[in-house]
């Protein structure tokens, strides 16, 4: 049989050669062939007829080596309800020209306790945004090897190569929480082994739970290879006091600012900005804020880190946001928040340098600040997911509802369901707003939506509604 | 103001589409007829002139509508029909969630500004458009005897043009393959478009509409392949096209030769046609592919497997000018469905129209197990019609991987058989265990269509 395949194989190979270029396969088929097509002027159209048959029933296809791909790893949060996979695919759909809003699904599906379905959504190497559930498809996506070794050993710098990048930054990440030295330490032994660009996602790890006996460490990274490493390691540095900034810079900001006191009993140290007197004073000063660290400023000042935090002017929202990047990466960890609450607390510049700095919180501190802010007058439900970040569906619908901005939202969906001439514009706030309150509110206050918008008049399988709908279905017991 | 008779007969075109609309009232023609929970929204499924329903939608208090029919006329009969059923008993329409198509169609509606309003519709001259008038029997025809004679010879004497049509045309064709042989495959393959194209264009003229289209695609299946497999499957199209012809010579009348050649019977004709396999079974959609021909057509095809006894596998389809623009598919992904099958007749029957199909949703039921050797159907479509192009099989449990050039490959558990494949794979399909899988096989290529996989089930054709 395999010698009868294989000759036919051979006689398949000349026929194919003789008609290729434009010759007789007659004397090239098959003896038997050649008896059943005879020798008719229509042979060579039935010697096709066999041949093309012979092709495709005889013989089947021989893979080669083929490369399998490991299993895709099951997360340790369940794949969401099967039953929600089409609206969030619609929602994908939808926010396509939105990408920002396209990410904040995937994390409010993680807020929530779920995962999605990886035919609908599938982290790429580049996703370090992705929640941290999703590190062993990250892993998986760009094709490292996945965890040898046992499964239960704690990470150290004997075991570093038993994880893939993404889970071995996770589990960092974690000991960093639990036991910030012996992260420090094995971060240290490692990292020098690792591109650039892994160095600055593991040094980043530090900026958790910072404390000066990282000092030595980092202070050992001035002499890295990778500038973007140096720049990482010297604002953790400045956040403990301990990065060097030239004097002449630091001299040049602070005569920029005049340090005073203010009321007449408590006496309360304040730092004024002196009066610009041209656009290139105020670029300079722009400048220099990039240029100098928040110790090295406050010392400058003669203030502590504390007391410059305190005394830094806040109602004037064009200083805030230009001293806001100095902070953001070179502040200590202690004088954020109390910062942030006195920017709340002015509003003044609550939504530029405000919202940058609420990068530094902690998700809860993101959480209770969007809570204290959403319902101003000038916040509107854009800025609220600013501070918000990741701490995606924990708004109370009553916290949401003084806001103007949900007033606005209102009035909009009122007058878009009652229709009219000038709907447009109604409708367009209305499904922003939608679209906004979906990602801010929890389950509670996404059903109060769904109902008040039923209730005017829109019809619950309005696709404005489909993120309200997950929202509200995201509960515990929707896992599949 | 929402939906009442008035508006209806408002909305209507014209009175031919009412009156074609109460054709379509008899609940049997509506497998499907439900509404949201506050009746604001209604949708059914209507049994068409196409192999694939028609699904139908309408919002009741805008009045806005729509259909996957290929009508031009809007609304169309279906769609009026499923608002007169409505206005007349609202509660025949089941209570049901909004499926993914509905929601789809208010997802893209440009708000209701794109419908006329209600005032617009009453504005427009109605009078001559009535419900009452188009509900009315109508008085039968009285037959002319002589005039009906007079329409079977004429038939008769266009049947028999059309034949001597199709002979000159299968000449034409065989000499044209014998020449393809003759002067080399190589040059062929170079001038694969050209060639194919003039072909198709004398067989258009011959009236063998079937062929030609057959053959206006043929480029597009040899030019996925890689270059190494093209001679090969050059030889399989043109050896495939001489057995037609050959075929067609030798039983003229056969229904699948002169459907390949010439053109397809229609709905009725196969439905009417006694000798005709039916199947009534659970059938599951699981394959649902939309392309654009050369000739401009869009083909719908909804692959559909049995989940009892009997005939495998089942292919609805349908052709509607491109210009009618994109249509909604006919089945959601996984839809299963008791219903009555009536198959085109056939050496091997694959090509059907639903003959009636049950409004109860069945409880979901397992995919069949394939048959051991996994390309025997394919063996067998070939012997039964050896110029089919395409059978579809059911894969046992396997996986997906990549050879060393990149190209995808299903592959079996047992490494007993690997079948390259002709689509474009996603990685993540390469980490999933694909359970059970069902594809159409080309001879050169399998084409996935869905899979049970530990991932859940999986769609190929989106």
């Amino acid at each position: 049989m395999a010698d009868g395949l294989a000759q036919l194989e051979q006689s398949l190979a000349r026929m194919r050669g003789a008609w290729l270029g434009g010759g007789s396969a007659a004397t090239h088929c098959p003896p038997e062939w050649a008896q059943l097509v005879g020798q008719e002027a229509d042979a060579e159209l039935r010697i096709a007829a066999l041949a093309g048959q012979a092709l495709q029933v005889v013989f089947r296809p021989t893979a080669g080596a083929l490369e399998t791909r490991s299993p895709l790893p099951r997360l340790v949060l369940p794949t969401v309800n099967a039953n929600l996979r089409s609206r969030i695919r619609r929602l994908q759909q939808a926010l396509k020209a939105q990408p920002l809003l396209a990410r904040n699904i995937v994390v409010l599906v993680a807020q929530r306790g779920f995962t999605l379905h990886p035919a609908d959504w599938m982290p790429s190497a580049n996703d370090a945004w992705a929640p941290d559930v999703y590190a062993p498809w990250i892993d998986w996506a760009t094709k490292a090897a996945p965890k040898t070794g046992d499964a239960t050993a704690a990470i150290s710098a004997e075991t570093w190569g038993d994880w893939p990048p993404a889970a071995r930054k996770q589990m960092l990440e974690q000991l960093r929480e639990r036991d910030p030295d012996k992260a420090r330490e094995i971060i240290a032994a490692k990292a020098g082994a690792e591109p650039a660009e892994k160095r600055v996602d593991l040094i980043s790890i530090l900026a958790a739970k910072l404390s000066e006996k990282d000092a030595d460490y980092l202070a050992s990274l001035a002499n890295d290879r990778s500038d973007r490493v140096k720049a990482v390691a010297r604002h953790l540095l400045a956040r403990l006091g301990r990065a060097e900034t030239a004097a002449d810079l630091t001299e040049e900001l602070a005569a920029f600012m005049s340090v005073g006191k203010a009321g007449i009993l408590s006496r309360r140290t304040v730092v004024s900005f002196n009066k610009l007197q041209n656009d290139a004073q105020r670029n300079r000063r722009w400048e220099l804020f990039s240029l100098v660290t928040f110790s090295a400023l406050a010392k400058q000042l003669g203030l502590s880190e504390d007391e410059l935090a305190e005394a830094i002017p806040v109602d004037d929202a064009e200083v805030t946001n230009s001293l806001a990047q100095m902070v953001l990466t070179t502040a200590p960890e202690r004088v954020i928040e109390p910062l942030m609450k006195r920017i709340a607390a002015s509003k003044q510049a609550l939504f530029g340098a405000g919202a940058q700095l609420a990068q530094r919180l902690a998700a809860g501190a993101r959480l209770a600040l969007a809570q204290m802010t959403v319902g101003d007058d000038e916040a509107g439900f854009p800025r609220t997911l600013e501070f918000v970040g990741d701490a995606l569906g924990g708004l109370s619908i009553e916290t949401v509802k003084p806001a103007q901005a949900y007033r606005d939202f209102s009035m909009a969906l009122m007058a878009w369901t009652a229709g009219g001439e000038n709907t447009t514009a109604a409708e367009h706030i209305s499904k922003q707003s939608l679209i906004n309150l979906g990602f801010l509110l929890d389950t509670h206050g996404a059903e109060a939506v769904l109902a008040q918008a039923v209730a005017v008049g829109l019809s619950p399988s309005e696709p404005a509604l489909d993120l309200l709908h997950l929202n509200a279905a995201l509960k515990p017991e929707t896992s599949s | 103001m929402g939906l009442t008779r008035q508006s209806i007969e408002a909305l209507a075109p014209d009175q031919a589409a009412l009156k074609a609309a109460s054709g379509l009232l008899k609940p049997a023609k509506w497998p499907l007829r439900a509404q949201n929970e506050t009746g604001s929204l209604i949708w059914g499924e209507c049994q068409g002139s196409g192999a694939n329903p028609y699904r139908v939608m309408a919002d009741t208090q805008d009045i806005g509508s729509k259909c996957t029919c290929p009508s031009r006329k809007f609304p169309c009969k279906h769609a009026i029909a499923l608002m007169w059923m409505h206005v007349d008993d609202a509660k025949a329409f089941a209570k049901a969630e909004v499926p993914e198509w509905v929601t789809d169609w208010l997802g893209r509606r440009r708000g209701s500004s794109g419908n006329p309003k209600p005032s617009e519709a009453y504005d427009k001259p109605y009078g001559e458009k009535s419900l009452a008038a188009a509900e009315a029997e109508e008085a039968p025809k009285v037959v002319d005897e002589k005039a009906e004679a007079r329409k079977k010879a004429q038939a008769e004497k266009r049947a028999e043009a059309t034949q001597r049509s199709l002979g000159d045309a299968a000449d034409d064709l065989e000499q044209w393959v014998a020449d393809q042989l003759r002067t080399g495959l190589g040059g062929f393959l170079a001038e694969l478009v050209d060639r194919c194209r003039r072909i198709a264009a004398r067989l258009v003229d011959a009236r063998a509409g079937a062929l030609a289209s057959r053959i206006d695609e043929m480029p597009a299946r040899i030019l996925a392949l890689p270059a190494e497999e093209r001679p090969d499957a050059a030889i399989a199209e043109l050896g495939k096209l001489v057995l037609l012809v050959r075929a067609w010579r030798a039983e003229p009348n056969d229904p699948e030769l002169k459907r390949e050649m010439a053109s397809t019977e229609t709905r009725d004709q196969v439905l009417a046609d006694a000798g005709a396999l039916r199947v009534r079974s659970t059938w599951e959609a699981v394959g649902l592919r939309v392309t654009t021909r050369r000739d401009g057509l869009v083909s719908q095809s909804t692959w559909l497997m049995n989940l009892g006894e009997g005939q495998r596998f089942a292919l609805l389809q349908d052709f509607y000018p491109a210009s009618g623009g994109r249509r909604t598919n006919a089945f959601s992904p996984a839809e299963q469905f008791n219903a009555e099958l009536a198959f085109y007749p056939a050496h091997g029957p694959l090509r059907a129209v639903i003959a009636s199909r049950e409004p109860e949703t069945p409880g979901a039921r397992p995919w069949p197990q394939g048959p051991e050797d996994l390309l025997s159907p394919w063996a067998e479509a070939l012997h039964a019609s050896p110029w089919r192009l395409e059978a579809p099989v059911i894969l046992p449990a396997g996986r997906v991987a990549r050879d060393g050039h990149g190209r995808a490959w299903w592959r079996a558990d047992d490494a007993s058989a690997a079948l390259p494949l002709g689509d474009e794979i996603e990685d993540v399909t390469l980490g999933m265990h694909l359970r059970h899988a069902v594809a159409v096989w080309s001879g050169a290529r399998a084409h996935l269509l869905s899979a049970q996989s530990d991932w859940g089930r999986i769609s190929f054709d989106g």
